[in-house]
């Protein structure tokens, strides 16, 4: 019965840190396609000027 | 007798042995324990002093706290005592995955900031280039206006029209003469300036002579105008010399003043492929 619970403890706090790490991937995750698209239209805005932004 | 005494002695030995084994497994433990213990304090403590994420998710952390001091709390059961340092651990992994959410959407403002500023940079980049073409476009349009004003060809909508009306032949003559040019010298700046239009020179005659005679009479005058603008610079390949005869009078030919009328070059200024005069 101990076990049992011990058990079901663990399970859910490797649920709950499964939970926190796949929304911190996702929070990083927006926050590198947020950084790629400027970037990108940094960039875009070099090359049209000749190297200067 | 001596067979009991060996056997006790054997059941002393398996007992010592088992005892020993007892307190030796206790022994290689208890150090195990404690270097969990000290793994999780320090990694509670790194998250705490972490300059991004020790002050992002407070209440995860002081779970965190919590659990590790319960599991630094003395415990005879050694499964406990690891199970409190597993979840302990387990804890502070969630809680350092929250901080760094957290983080991250605190960062989001100012990323999104220069997301937008670069956008605004974009576009008004792209107005300027819109402005610049716009402008550009005008210029041409204007500029070739005033060249069509001083040819004074007529527009059609495939090509310009005009006619060499100071290029004037005597009766049955072809040569342009010094000083004959006219607006040739207009046509020659206006083909230099557009290089990818093409010209189809026409020759006309009067109707004095045999049509055969004018045919062939309209064909020098034509490749007479076609000989002066090699001589300026155009390149030959653009440009069609056509002899028309007596055709397409542009006035009667029963007076000097008509047939010397009819006796005229017309230049036709040919599109580029694709393209309209404007």
């Amino acid at each position: 019965m101990v076990l049992a619970e011990r058990f079901a403890e663990g399970s859910r706090a490797e649920a709950e840190l499964a939970t926190a790490k796949t929304e911190a991937a996702q929070a990083n995750a927006i926050n590198d396609e947020i950084r790629r698209s400027t970037k990108t239209l940094v960039e875009g805005m070099e090359l049209r000027s000749g190297g200067k932004p | 007798m001596n067979t009991t005494i060996q056997n006790i002695n054997v059941g002393t030995a398996l007992i010592a042995i088992a005892i020993a084994s007892v307190l030796f497994s206790a022994c290689a433990a208890a150090p195990a324990q404690l270097a969990g213990l000290a793994e999780i304090r320090s990694e509670l403590m790194e998250l705490q002093t972490d300059p991004n994420l020790g002050s992002r998710a407070p209440l995860a952390i002081e779970e965190a706290e919590v659990a590790v001091h319960v599991a630094e709390q003395p415990q005879a059961d050694a499964r406990l005592a690891q199970h409190r340092i597993y979840m302990a651990d387990r804890k502070i992994e969630t809680a350092r995955a929250r901080a760094e959410t957290r983080f991250a959407e605190d960062r989001r403002g100012a990323l999104s900031e220069q997301l937008e500023r670069a956008r605004l940079g974009a576009r008004a980049r792209e107005a300027d280039t819109v402005q610049v073409v716009t402008m550009s476009s005008e210029r041409q349009a204007m500029e070739l206006q005033r060249l069509i004003d001083e040819l004074q060809a007529q527009r059609t909508d495939r090509a310009l029209v005009m006619s060499l009306h100071n290029v004037v032949f005597a009766s049955g003559e072809a040569d342009l003469k010094a000083g004959d040019a006219g607006n040739l010298d207009e046509l020659v700046a206006f083909l230099i300036e557009y290089p990818n239009r093409t010209v189809t020179i026409e020759g006309y005659t009067d109707s004095i002579g045999s049509p055969n005679y004018n045919q062939r009479l309209s064909q020098r005058r034509a490749d007479s105008v076609k000989t002066y603008l090699v001589g300026q610079g155009i390149g030959s390949m653009r440009l069609v010399a056509s002899g028309k005869g007596e055709a397409a009078p542009v006035a009667g030919n029963e007076s000097a003043d008509g047939r010397q009328q009819n006796r005229r070059v017309e230049v036709i200024i040919h599109n580029p492929a694709g393209a309209a005069l404007r």
